[in-house]
């Protein structure tokens, strides 16, 4: 398995199939994220995906 | 699965390093998302708000004078004379304060023409009142 470093790279240069790898590696972190009040919100969640792939660009 | 990471080796530095950056990130974007939805639901009447409305407007119609009250009516009748359309494009103008700027963008028309309809809408209102007095 590619280790992470190698993946990060790959998702910065805009490699698409890298950027799901590492949405699905912190998809736990987002689905916590996305609880109000023990209650999943489909919106937020899509609004922190969003911030996962420009935390990307811009890390 | 899961993921061991030892925090050793640049790998796992880098993933550490990111994770803390992406939780702040996530952090912020939670909150700002939940400030917009709070105030959205300030701003929004539910059903249940609207209940002592009819009753409010009750007193205060009784308070107004016979021909306020007259004209009022008259006035009614001339927004229901138009259509959805015009009426929200009306109302947003004169309750709301939206500019015709703004108004014209969201219509897709020329800030001149949007202000021209303004002018005729507010003209067939005239018309119709004057028609009916």
């Amino acid at each position: 398995m590619m280790n992470f470093k190698e993946l990060f790279l790959q998702a910065k240069a805009g490699d698409l199939q890298a950027e799901e790898a590492i949405l699905e590696r912190y998809q736990p972190l987002l689905l916590k994220m996305a609880l109000v009040n023990g209650v999943f919100d489909e919106d937020l969640y899509q609004e922190l995906c969003i911030t996962l792939i420009r935390c990307i660009r811009t890390f | 699965m899961n993921f061991k990471n030892s925090g050793k080796g640049d790998s796992n530095i880098l993933q550490n390093q990111f994770t803390a950056y992406l939780q702040v990130a996530l952090r912020r974007r939670k909150r700002n998302y939940l400030a917009k939805q709070a105030l959205y639901l300030n701003r929004e009447i539910s059903e249940e708000d609207t209940g002592p409305l009819p009753i409010i407007a009750q007193d205060f119609e009784a308070e107004l004078s016979y021909e306020f009250q007259v004209e009022n009516d008259v006035l009614l009748q001339a927004l229901a004379q138009l259509s959805e359309r015009e009426r929200m494009f009306l109302l947003a103008h004169v309750l709301d304060e939206v500019g015709f700027d703004v108004l014209a963008q969201e219509r897709g028309l020329s800030y001149k023409g949007t202000a021209t309809a303004y002018y005729r809408l507010c003209e067939k209102i005239r018309k119709y009142m004057e028609g009916k007095k």
